[in-house]
């Protein structure tokens, strides 16, 4: 079974590994809180399921950008995965950061047009 | 049975062949985001089972049983064992050997791929030595059996196939996300 996925999925795709990595840099967080604190911080424009975020995650783990660490907050609760950006996700932050605002830039003048014209 | 119980037993269902470990770790993990938001996550508890799968791949024991499982289907698949047992299909054992790369390859990724490859092709490899320096001594079993240099290329061809698709399809498949 394939499953179709259009050019807003894409997108969304592409910024999903940018917004983790962006997200996680400014401080370390676990799954439940990702998802409530990458909505807050884009104001909406950022709504991530658990079927996205946590394979999401496990990848980037994978791949040596993403470090766990099991830390149990409050006594007599689970302990929670918190996850941090390695030194090799901070490159790649730094990679995809450079790569995204120039685009976004650019588009931003694709759609409104450049206001020095 | 609790909702969050039921929930991550569905979960593990979708993580079915995943290491203890890795089935435990996320499970705790979802355990963990339950009591902080109090609410089960959206998602359909088997396909995120099967999501994680893709990323952690399937357990070291299941790519073990793959690897050792296709070292007789590479002897299966050996093209000379058809004039001792001519009722053994060797094609559909070669078809099967390399369909087992590709379990390996999809499940477990490009190295599990490259070991089940070179399991199935390890025996045929020993066969081509044996038949091509021991043939005298072979005959002096079966007369005048021969091997045409055909035949050797090919299951040359198709040994050295078998580990090298493992490798390269393993690293290749595109998952979903």
């Amino acid at each position: 079974m394939t499953r179709k996925t259009d050019a807003v999925t894409e997108l969304r795709r592409g910024a999903f590994e940018l917004a983790l990595l962006a997200f996680l840099d400014k401080e370390a967080s676990f799954g439940g809180a990702i998802i409530d604190g990458l909505e807050e911080a884009t104001k909406g424009g950022f709504t991530v399921t658990e079927g996205a975020l946590y394979p999401a995650l496990g990848r980037l783990e994978k791949k040596g950008y993403l470090e766990p660490e099991m830390r149990k907050d409050i006594e007599g609760r689970k302990a929670r995965k918190y996850y941090s950006l390695t030194p090799d996700g901070k490159v790649r932050l730094k990679e995809l950061k450079e790569a995204w605002l120039p685009l976004v830039e650019g588009m931003n003048i694709l759609f409104m047009g450049d206001e020095n014209e | 049975m609790s909702e969050i119980e039921n929930y991550l037993k569905q979960v593990r269902k979708g993580m079915r062949f995943v290491s203890r470990t890795n089935k435990t770790s996320f499970c705790d993990e979802l355990g963990a985001q339950f009591e902080h938001r109090g609410s089960l996550p959206q998602e359909n508890p088997v396909a995120l089972g099967k999501a994680m799968r893709q990323v952690y791949g399937i357990g070291m024991f299941y790519r073990i049983i793959l690897i050792v499982t296709a070292f007789p289907l590479g002897i299966f698949s050996i093209p000379m064992i058809s004039s001792w047992f001519p009722g053994v299909p060797v094609n559909l054992f070669l078809l099967l050997s390399l369909v087992w790369v590709f379990l390996a390859a999809y499940y477990g990724g490009r190295w599990s791929g490259l070991f089940t490859g070179l399991s199935a092709a390890t025996p045929r490899i020993i066969a081509l030595i044996i038949f091509s320096i021991g043939l005298d001594f072979i005959n002096t079993f079966f007369d005048s059996y021969e091997v045409s240099s055909e035949v050797t290329g090919l299951v040359l061809i198709t040994s050295l196939l078998l580990p090298i698709v493992g490798f390269v399809s393993g690293g290749r498949i595109r998952r979903p996300e």
